[in-house]
């Protein structure tokens, strides 16, 4: 986190210092300056796009203004950003993006202009870049075909990797521990249900912790425990595993979660597979008690359908979630912390989720 | 995102909707054939201009004379008839006619249905041309009541008639013919048929073709291009045919068939940013045998039975992030089919006739215990009354289908009645100049990939229900003694798809097959043809059409596609062809043109295809040498503009390209 803020200080610090020197250089009376859309508030906003149709899109949503735009394209002279936006993460003055099935990460600067790409290669084949976190100045990826990577933020790339196992997906660290859920999604039946510890350190993996089959998502409050979604088909499970015991306690079924930002309330969503567009179903966890409310987080009672990304805004508690039926061009719906509705505004196809400039 | 790959997903029949082109090679039976040193006759065909349905139809001579490459090619000339095509010689290629999805096409072959209840459609790039003698597709319902009930079940029929051998003079005749061009196509053609008795005739023939078929072509990453080559795109195919003919006068006709293809060839996936990477193989082994015996029992009565068995085998090797870095995929296909077929002419205007067929299927996967089967019974009666001006033709088709698994959910027994009508009448006694209209429902069972796909297929799936309507005309005639030939035909259609089976993504990306559409579609085909005489020696064949499509999904008024144009389905298409034939040398040029279309349901930029126009040259000459042996030499020179267009998004066409030929006949 330490590192984090200090990239962040020396991002704002130069911005600031830019702008104070121009202002110096003439004597005509200060004029507001336009803030650039990335430096408004607001989230980007990463789509998958339709598998092997090459059409992934990265927007931003500028929330005072409730407006949302394309931005990667528009930053780079057209370029497409590739075939499925998996995930993506800010950190320091740059931006990571996992275009899974294209297989590279492309580093931008936050105003969405492309630095680098990182192309990973394992036995003379190409690695699919997952999902992503981050720790002291390190950028950690899953690739799917069964390791974890660590990326150098300055030289942009990877550095070491480690074998975890099957199809990693989530990585999350918590307690100078890194989790990873090896989903084995690939392989029907043969699932895998582990979740391997790593050590950022040596990059070498030090346990695994045996979970329900197929575990997909994690995520760690402020305690340091890890929780853990798995997709086991048809009723996925939400477990916990203690972050001192490493001990697995099973909760509920639950299909996708988000944790606010003081770190001690899960968000859960249950929206099983089913025949039609159902409508999600939200609780709450309080990852402190430890104790469950079916109390829906949506107070307003809106109604979700098709339900795909949860994400929260750790600047303000804001909610985001994505629908997408996977046929036509998503929706993200926008709810206060109090779980009221702000706003509700199109995006690509096949929402991967909203990601915070701030966090 | 979570896909296991995508050529499953594409078996998955995820929105299979396709683009529309066409041409009409069009020739009415009147028209004398141009007769092969080998005489092949032709069977007397129906004929074009007096069809209650639009009936289009190309030839040998045809397909030889505009350098046609193979038999998916030949069929995007047809108005109104698209064929969805991967690109490349391996790449999947299936027909669909008037915004319809290819499930809706039945294809034949000598009379008898090809059947995938797998996937529902059937891959087209499967069958060889150069043994054909025809290739017709009738959209709606058939003239033909004298066919097996199966052939009523569905939007319209590509029919393959492939060519019948008869002697003048001799008892054997054969073909040897190469053919190489562009990307390292290399294929080899043989066939034999010999008079064995006066009653007995066999005729065999087999075909090699192989390619790298590793074109390249031009990658749009949308801020610059970047020259790259398909990978992965090469094919290995062996066709192989043998055909006994029994004609026992007055105890009737016999015909069994042998045809065994395999094919093992290489994917080339989908052509998308950065990753190049493309290992995944196919292999095909298909095989059936089918029977046809046809009798005229005194003057009133006439019996046809068909009999085929058929085994699919598929073997598709899918390399990814697995355990062993491949998992193995493997359906095996069988088919049992029987069809009985009885034709009354109770008097000389009246016919009925009534058919009936039964076909057991069943499907076995590697990694499924699902063990699907259907057993499916179809029952048609018609009647057909046919004046010199007038014929009126209606029927009704009995569907029962028992569905059956050896574990999981099964799937409810289906049962439908279908009506179709059709009309055709010359208003005036003295012009060759037809009105027709016809109306056809259609009741398109769920295929198994529907019903039963692993997570994504819905056993509580209802049949797709689909109106078809169209009215027309037909003129041929001759204009002046240089125009000796003219033929124009103009169609207008509706049709309904109520219950389109699609798949949707009701949370998280994953997705199930569902009833879910609804899809209104308005068109027009317009074809023109004709012939000019140049000189004593000299003349000149035109043909051309035009297609209008309006297919617009209605299935939900909130939804963002609402009203919109249905995915892989242009507007405006049409093709054209000149043949300058003279005795030294023929040439011609043709060209497929299509407008935009939408690889999905919204018509937005991400989802555009640009049009595309592809144009083909062919030069050919014939040298005789004797009455029955002659060489016939063929270059054919392929989409001129050298446009990498795509049919299928992410899947570009090659560029121009080149193909020489040699056939030899004795």
């Amino acid at each position: 986190m330490k590192a984090r803020f200090f990239l962040l200080k020396t991002v704002l610090f130069a911005a600031f210092a830019t702008a104070f020197i121009s202002c110096s250089d003439n004597d005509e009376p200060e004029v507001p300056v336009e803030k650039e859309w990335w430096q408004k508030e607001g989230a980007y906003i990463l789509n998958q796009g339709k598998f092997t149709s090459n059409n992934a899109e990265l927007g931003y949503y500028i929330s005072e203004e409730k407006k949302y735009q394309e931005v990667f394209e528009t930053a780079n002279e057209g370029l497409k950003l590739g075939d499925t936006g998996q995930d993506m993460v800010i950190y320091g003055s740059k931006i990571y993006v996992a275009v899974y099935n294209s297989g590279i990460i492309r580093v931008l600067d936050r105003a969405g202009k492309q630095i680098q790409t990182i192309e990973s290669k394992k036995n003379g084949t190409l690695q699919n870049p997952r999902y992503f976190t981050t720790y002291q100045g390190k950028v950690y990826v899953t690739y799917y075909d069964g390791y974890l990577a660590q990326i150098d933020t300055t030289s942009l790339q990877v550095v070491k990797d480690v074998k975890v196992g099957n199809n990693p997906e989530y990585v999350t660290i918590t307690n100078g521990k890194l989790y990873v859920a090896n989903s084995g999604g690939m392989n029907y039946p043969n699932y895998d249900k582990t979740v391997s510890v790593v050590d950022p350190a040596t990059m070498s993996k030090t346990k695994d912790i045996e979970v329900a089959p197929d575990p997909v998502q994690l995520l760690s409050d402020k305690e340091g425990d890890v929780y853990l979604i798995s997709w086991t088909y048809p009723n996925y499970t939400l477990q916990r595993i203690d972050g001192a015991t490493d001990q697995v306690t099973t909760i509920t079924t639950a299909h996708f979660m988000a944790i606010n930002p003081a770190g001690d309330k899960i968000y859960g969503v249950v929206s099983p597979y089913s025949a039609n567009p159902i409508t999600a179903e939200f609780f709450t966890y309080d990852a402190v008690e430890e104790k469950l409310s079916q109390t829906s987080f949506v107070t307003d009672g809106t109604i979700v359908k098709s339900f795909c990304s949860l994400n929260v805004d750790p600047s303000n508690g804001d909610i985001y979630i994505g629908t997408s039926n996977s046929v036509e061009s998503g929706d993200m719906y926008v709810f206060t912390s109090a779980g009221v509705l702000k706003d509700k505004f199109q995006v690509g196809l096949n929402v991967a989720g909203a990601f915070f400039p701030k966090n | 995102m979570r896909q296991k790959c995508d050529y499953r997903t594409l078996l998955a029949g995820v929105l299979f909707l396709f683009c529309a082109s066409a041409v009409a090679q069009r020739k009415d039976s009147i028209r004398t054939q141009y007769l092969a040193p080998v005489e092949v006759k032709t069977k007397a065909m129906p004929s074009i201009s007096r069809a209650t349905a639009p009936l289009q139809r190309i030839t040998h001579e045809e397909i030889n004379q505009l350098g046609i490459q193979s038999l998916p090619d030949a069929v995007r000339r047809f108005a109104g008839v698209s064929v969805k095509d991967y690109g490349g010689i391996g790449g999947l290629k299936t027909v669909s006619i008037r915004g319809f999805g290819a499930q809706h096409t039945a294809v034949t072959y000598d009379g008898v249905a090809v059947s995938d209840v797998q996937s529902g459609q059937v891959d087209i790039g499967r069958f060889s041309l150069e043994n054909i003698s025809t290739v017709s597709i009738a959209i709606g319902q058939s003239d033909d009541i004298f066919q097996p009930a199966r052939s009523f079940a569905s939007v319209g029929i590509l029919s393959i008639e492939t060519q019948t051998p008869t002697f003048e003079g001799k008892k054997q005749a054969g073909t040897v013919q190469t053919r190489t061009g562009s990307f390292g196509l290399f294929a080899p053609f043989l066939s034999f048929t010999q008079q064995l008795t006066p009653v007995f005739t066999y005729s065999a023939n087999g075909e090699w073709q192989r390619a790298d078929g590793n074109y390249p072509f031009d990658f749009n990453n949308g801020a610059e291009i970047e020259r790259r080559k398909r990978l992965n795109s090469d094919v290995d195919i062996l066709r192989g045919e043998l055909n006994l003919y029994g004609s026992f006068g007055k105890g009737g006709d016999l015909r069994v068939k042998g045809n065994y293809f395999h094919s093992d060839r290489g994917l080339p996936g989908s052509a998308i940013s950065y990753n190049i990477e493309a290992d995944d193989r196919l292999k095909d082994k298909d095989l059936f045998v089918q029977a046809s015996y046809k009798n005229e029992l005194g003057k009133c009565f006439s019996i046809k039975g068909n009999a085929k068995f058929t085994r699919s085998y598929s073997f598709y090797k899918d390399y990814g992030n697995y355990i062993d870095g491949y998992v193995d995929n493997i359906y095996t296909q069988r088919e049992y089919y029987a069809s009985a077929t009885l034709l009354y002419k109770p008097i000389r205007h009246l016919h009925f006739s009534l058919g009936q067929d039964l076909s057991s299927n069943d499907l076995k996967i590697n990694y499924s215990g699902q063990d699907p089967g259907r057993t499916t019974s179809l029952s048609a009666l018609r009647m057909k009354y046919e004046t010199d001006r007038l014929i009126f033709i209606t029927g009704l088709l009995a569907t029962f289908a028992h569905e059956s698994v050896k574990t999981g959910e099964k799937p409810d027994d289906k049962k439908k009645l279908s009506p179709a009508v059709s009309l055709s009448w010359r208003p005036i006694p003295a012009a060759n100049w037809h009105l027709r209209g016809n109306y056809k429902n259609i009741y398109r069972l769920p295929t198994f990939n529907d019903l039963y796909y692993f997570r994504i297929g819905n056993t509580e799936l209802r049949p797709e229900n689909a109106q078809q309507y169209n009215i027309g005309t037909t003129w041929i005639g001759k204009l002046s003694d240089a125009i000796d030939w003219v033929d124009v035909s103009a169609d207008v259609y509706y049709n309904k798809v109520e219950d389109k089976i699609a798949a949707i993504s009701p949370t998280l990306f994953m997705w199930k097959m569902m009833n879910v559409g609804s899809v209104d579609i308005k068109g027009v085909d317009i074809n023109v043809g004709m012939s000019v005489l140049l000189g004593k020696c000299l003349s000149l064949r035109v043909n051309g059409s035009y297609s209008y499509q309006s297919a617009i999904d209605l299935t939900n008024p909130e939804a963002k596609n609402y009203k919109a144009q249905i995915p892989y389905t242009p507007k405006h298409s049409g093709n054209g062809a000149v043949s300058l034939l003279t005795p030294w040398i023929n040439l011609s040029y043709s060209v497929v043109a299509s407008g935009v279309r939408y690889s999905f349901l919204e018509n937005i930029r991400r989802n555009r295809l640009d049009p595309y126009w592809d144009h083909t040259v062919s030069v050919n000459r014939t040298f005789a040498f004797s009455e029955s042996s002659a060489l016939r030499l063929q270059a054919d020179f392929l989409n001129l503009a050298n446009e990498n267009y795509e049919i299928i998004q992410s899947y570009p066409m090659p560029g121009h390209s080149f193909r020489v030929s040699a056939a030899w006949t004795f």
